[in-house]
């Protein structure tokens, strides 16, 4: 049997209209009206999308702070899910370039993507802001001139927070540490034994445990057998609330002091004030930092989002500001010009007084230290910590040798 | 970390309260399998929707009478009839037609509600991972000597044990659970003698996800928090026990979970990040040399 | 020349170069002829054989690693590393189905599952070789070398084309393969092993050798789909990619062979364009396939033409009858 005549009129009628749809939408794309667009990719469907959601947030309160309008020029947001994988997230960064050349990247997932889209930023030389902590992201050999990043890296998180906690609790000599077998886990562990050993301390055991483990009692209960005088979790994500929940299940905290180098509101919510209580919680920003810009900025978020805003928004908040403000400065969107803006550049910030190292385009800042409070003095349900200050240490030029590929005007012989 | 048989046997518990929380499920799954002929992929899913449930009871026994106390209990009921509920209707109208289509095509129905329900459930609550409290009685620790162990779990050991002997009890000596046993063996012939065989199948595949329910109100405060896609972890692990233990067999599914347990506790002493591969190994090796399982009969 | 003409695999690859102009996202349509093809090879057990294997994804993770490995360390010529990347895979589906052919269903579903977990776990652990959680970086693209001539492959419109190409030629070869009277064997074991065996038949060799071939293309998939990406990734060696390569085969229509490639086509299609309205995309997916494995046995495919001519068979000298009727395909 021959396909009928009007199935086939039918089946090229549609074929045709779809294809001249198509056409036309691709040419569309080509003549967008001239605007500046910021693009964040982000995990909106996987095992992080717990984070994903807040990124646009801070994105948006950085565009509202320049009245959604740059060197006369609307900004957009323009968001793809990255789906945590490294393929998706450098396909949809590709074609987010093609599409709408934005001026910057945001993303923040797990360091396999970051890494992987780093790659991407040079190859289409747009800025990256990102997120990640593992500190190949900016170190000598991985990173390139269009990387910048907000938020500390492993060995910062590690050698601020470990020397201010051995500070604050001086009899503290042997550490146990609970790691997440995980690219950040163990680079923070790592950092974390040379501070220790550096101050005298000891590490008298590590664990390492699967980022998909359910069920901590092991790790715990190996722990508990140490004795030691502090145990670290260097974990992240659902994997640092289960872990906290369960060292508190176990009564850890009357045997050792408990560390937690990394975490977030998002996280701390999920652990519990009852958990959380007297173990130490370090982080980039908490919404109770007392200056000026957290103040304005945790007031105009609770306004607007009717609850307090983890660090995680201060990422994405801080990642656009800066570009927006540097592209203010230098009156161009020409990424080069931008870089050179960044560079080096000293301001106020939510953690107070803030540089972009030029040399490695790491942001240098107070990493800070809370300690959890009993459930009685919260003052509300997501005042969490007492945050007891803080310390910024971070690799010099000489520890991480970065030489750019890329030389551009501003560099002076 | 001083290998010290008190520490060994602290580290062997641990196991087994976590192998015994999924051979709840375990046992469901191979209940489902035994009776229906239909493995079931969402067995892991309906955890995750028992473990939301019961975390919604308690939460609203807090938020109404200012503690979590009853709501253990309450949820203990309730989440799993919930997931019975929504099993039983699944079973009806989406598992009945297909039951004669083969293992690969309920492998993939079953996969694909799996992959609908983890996003209905966030859909309803959010990516976020929220803590699960544990009840008031039994929080904090035991110590025994030197040794602290945590309340809640001797409690859930202790009460999946009694779980099980309940199961076993009903399922040995009720005649009830004759029919059910007897359907295992042989659906057609329990149809042949009378029995409305569609009813059945519809029960016992509610019963299967209702245990499934169970572990998940239970395993809450041991994993210390829940998010949408525990179940697939959980899940898979309940497919290694009952395929260690034996697809069909019911006390396959209780020695698969003490064996998934013990090389749980083993691996985390000697080397933890290869705890999963070897579970796999284990389940392939015992997959080559006795296909029907430890306890299971060709 | 006329029958060429016919030839529905050349209409197809000419259509799938002819989307490049038309369709918005270029890098979206690149990655289409590689799922195609893993999802080809995954349906060449699937579809005609009846076997499910769970471990298609560490087969193409194999493939890219090698890849991977190979360019960056010895600067290979693509056409080795393609052979290379391949031949490692098909190593490693023969030696698992040496070992998982001895169970039937779903055990043999979680043998290979088990071997999935195994490549994963190994890829990680050699971190100083495969990057681990980071994956391998770094990658260039190299030229398509024929010794005395080379072809660039940087831009993306004769990438896509040279995709197309080894899509083609592999789709060829798997042809040749269902069409020939081994295809025919395959299709007899899923039908009924038994009465197979007592015609004559091992069928234990004929599995293990499916198992190789579409190891191989599985693995060649890898190889192409890491020069894409220029990096390789622990995510590709993931059991959930396995798992969405059945969705885009059983969507597709596991019954033909270009039925998996359509399948490809919609999923990846569908979770781009999805992902720009809702998050909770998959929620859909999910929906569209426990739809599709309910009503539409024959994957979308079959409904298509279905509708269109109303009987299997048409145009061209691609598929020959060998009593591959639809009837007969989607039986238990």
């Amino acid at each position: 049997m021959k396909p009928t005549k009007s199935a086939l009129k039918s089946v090229g009628i549609f074929c045709i209209c779809l294809v001249t749809l198509l056409f036309v939408f691709r040419l569309s794309e080509g003549m967008a009206e001239d605007k500046v667009v910021i693009s964040l990719i982000e995990d909106l469907s996987g095992a992080w999308a717990v984070e994903g959601g807040v990124w646009g947030r801070g994105i948006a309160m950085a565009v509202e702070d320049v009245g959604g309008k740059v060197l006369g020029k609307p900004v957009e947001v323009v968001t793809r899910d990255d789906e945590l994988k490294p393929d998706v997230a450098v396909r949809k960064f590709r074609e987010v370039v093609e599409q709408y050349h934005p001026v910057v990247v945001i993303s923040g997932s797990m360091s396999a993507v970051q890494l992987a889209m780093q790659q991407v930023a040079a190859e289409t030389k747009t800025l990256f802001w990102t997120g990640g902590w593992a500190d190949d992201l900016t170190r000598a050999g991985t990173v390139n001139r269009y990387t910048f990043r907000w938020t500390a890296n492993d060995y910062a998180k590690a050698n601020s927070s470990i020397p201010f906690f051995i500070e604050k609790n001086p009899k503290v000599k042997t550490f146990y540490h609970i790691t997440s077998d995980y690219v950040w886990g163990r680079g923070m562990f790592d950092a974390g034994k040379q501070v220790i050993e550096k101050m005298g301390g000891k590490v008298v055991g590590n664990i390492l445990t699967p980022l998909a483990e359910v069920d901590y009692s092991g790790a715990v209960t190996a722990a508990l057998s140490a004795n030691a005088d502090a145990v670290v979790l260097n974990q992240y994500g659902n994997p640092l609330v289960k872990c906290a929940r369960t060292v508190h299940e176990f009564g850890l905290k009357n045997k050792s002091k408990i560390l937690l180098p990394g975490c977030s509101l998002d996280l701390i919510r999920g652990i519990g004030a009852e958990a959380l209580e007297g173990m130490f919680a370090g982080q980039d920003w908490y919404h109770t930092v007392d200056n000026k810009f957290s103040r304005e900025f945790v007031s105009r978020y609770v306004k607007k989002y009717k609850e307090s805003p983890s660090y995680v928004v201060m990422i994405a908040y801080m990642s656009a500001k800066l570009t927006l403000d540097a592209i203010k400065r230098t009156g161009s969107t020409d990424p080069n010009k931008v870089i050179c803006a960044l560079e080096g550049y000293k301001y106020e910030g939510p953690t107070g007084p803030e540089t972009i190292q030029g040399f490695d385009h790491q942001v240098n800042k107070k990493w800070l230290l809370g300690v959890g409070k009993s459930p009685k003095e919260m003052k509300d349900p997501d005042d969490f910590l007492t945050i007891i200050g803080g310390l910024a240490r971070f690799e010099t030029h000489q520890e991480n040798p970065v030489v750019w590929n890329l030389t551009l005007p501003c560099d002076k012989k | 970390m001083a290998l010290t048989p008190s520490f060994i046997g602290v580290q062997i518990f641990n196991g087994l309260v976590w192998g015994m929380v999924l051979g709840l499920i375990a046992l469901g799954l191979s209940v489902i399998f035994g009776m229906l002929d239909v493995v079931n992929f969402a067995q892991g899913t309906m955890y995750t929707i028992g473990a939301y449930c019961g975390y919604s009871i308690i939460l609203s026994f807090v938020f109404l009478l200012g503690s979590g106390q009853g709501g253990l209990c309450v949820a203990l009921v309730v989440a799993p009839l919930v997931v019975a509920l929504l099993s039983i209707i699944i079973e009806v109208y989406l598992l009945r037609p297909i039951y004669s289509w083969g293992h690969v095509y309920h492998i993939m129905l079953t996969f694909g509600l799996a992959l609908i329900g983890t996003e209905v459930v966030r859909l309803i609550y959010g990516s976020t991972p929220m803590s699960f409290p544990t009840p008031g009685i039994f929080k904090g620790v035991v110590s025994v000597g030197s040794i602290y162990y945590p309340k809640y779990r001797l409690f859930v050991f202790v009460l999946t044990v009694v779980i099980l002997a309940i199961v076993w009890l009903f399922l040995d000596r009720t005649k009830y659970g004759t029919i059910v046993r007897a359907g295992i063996e042989d659906a057609e012939m329990v149809n042949i003698l009378g029995i409305n065989i569609k009813r059945l199948f519809s029960l016992v595949f509610g019963f299967g996800a209702a245990l499934s329910g169970v572990a998940g109100v239970l395993g809450g405060p041991i994993l210390g928090s829940i998010q949408p896609d525990i179940g697939e972890h959980m899940g898979i692990y309940t497919f290694i026990i009952v395929v260690m233990g034996g697809l069909g067999s019911l006390s396959g599914a209780i020695v698969g979970a003490i064996l998934l347990g013990l090389v749980k506790s083993v691996m985390e002493m000697i080397w933890a990040p290869a705890s999963n591969v070897t579970m796999f190994i284990l389940m392939a090796v015992i997959l080559v040399i006795r296909p029907q399982g430890l306890m299971g009969k060709r | 020349m006329k029958g060429l003409v016919r030839d529905r695999l050349l209409w197809i690859i000419a259509g799938l170069f002819a989307l490049y102009f038309v369709f918005p996202y270029s890098q979206l349509l690149m990655e289409v002829p590689i799922w195609g093809l893993l999802a080809i090879s995954f349906n060449l057990m699937f579809g005609y054989a009846g076997l499910f294997s769970f471990g298609h994804a560490a087969l193409f993770a194999i493939g890219a690693y090698t890849m991977g490995i190979l360019i960056l360390h010895f600067h290979v010529n693509i056409f080795l590393g393609i052979l290379a990347g391949s031949a490692m895979s098909a190593l490693a589906a023969m030696i698992v189905g040496w070992i998982s052919i001895r169970r039937h269903g779903v055990y043999f579903a979680l043998l290979t599952l088990a071997f999935n977990e195994v490549i994963y776990f190994t890829i990680i652990q050699l971190r100083s070789l495969t990057g681990g959680d980071d994956g391998l970086r770094g990658i260039h693209r190299p030229d398509l070398n024929f010794g005395f001539w080379s072809i660039s492959l940087q831009k993306p419109m004769v990438f896509y084309f040279f995709i197309l190409v080894i899509l083609g030629i592999s789709v060829l070869c798997i042809r040749r393969v269902v069409n020939s009277p081994f295809g025919s064997v395959l299709v007899g074991i899923r039908e009924n092993e038994k009465r197979i065996d007592s015609v004559g038949y091992n069928p234990r060799y004929y599995k293990i050798i499916v198992f190789t071939i579409s190891g191989f293309f599985a693995g060649l998939a890898g190889t192409i789909f890491c020069v894409n990406m220029k990096f390789a990734a622990l995510s590709f060696a993931h059991w959930s990619l396995g798992a969405e390569v059945m969705m885009m085969s059983v969507l597709g229509g596991t019954g033909s062979l270009y039925g998996p490639l359509v399948g490809a086509g919609l999923v990846t299609v569908m979770r781009s364009l999805l992902s720009l309205v809702w998050d909770r995309w998959l929620l859909i997916l999910g929906v569209v396939f426990v739809f599709s494995v309910m009503f539409f046995r024959g994957g979308v495919l079959k409904v298509l033409e279905d509708m269109v001519f109303g009987r299997f068979q048409c145009f061209g000298r691609g598929e020959k009858d060998r009593g591959l009727k639809w009837k007969h395909l989607m039986k238990a």
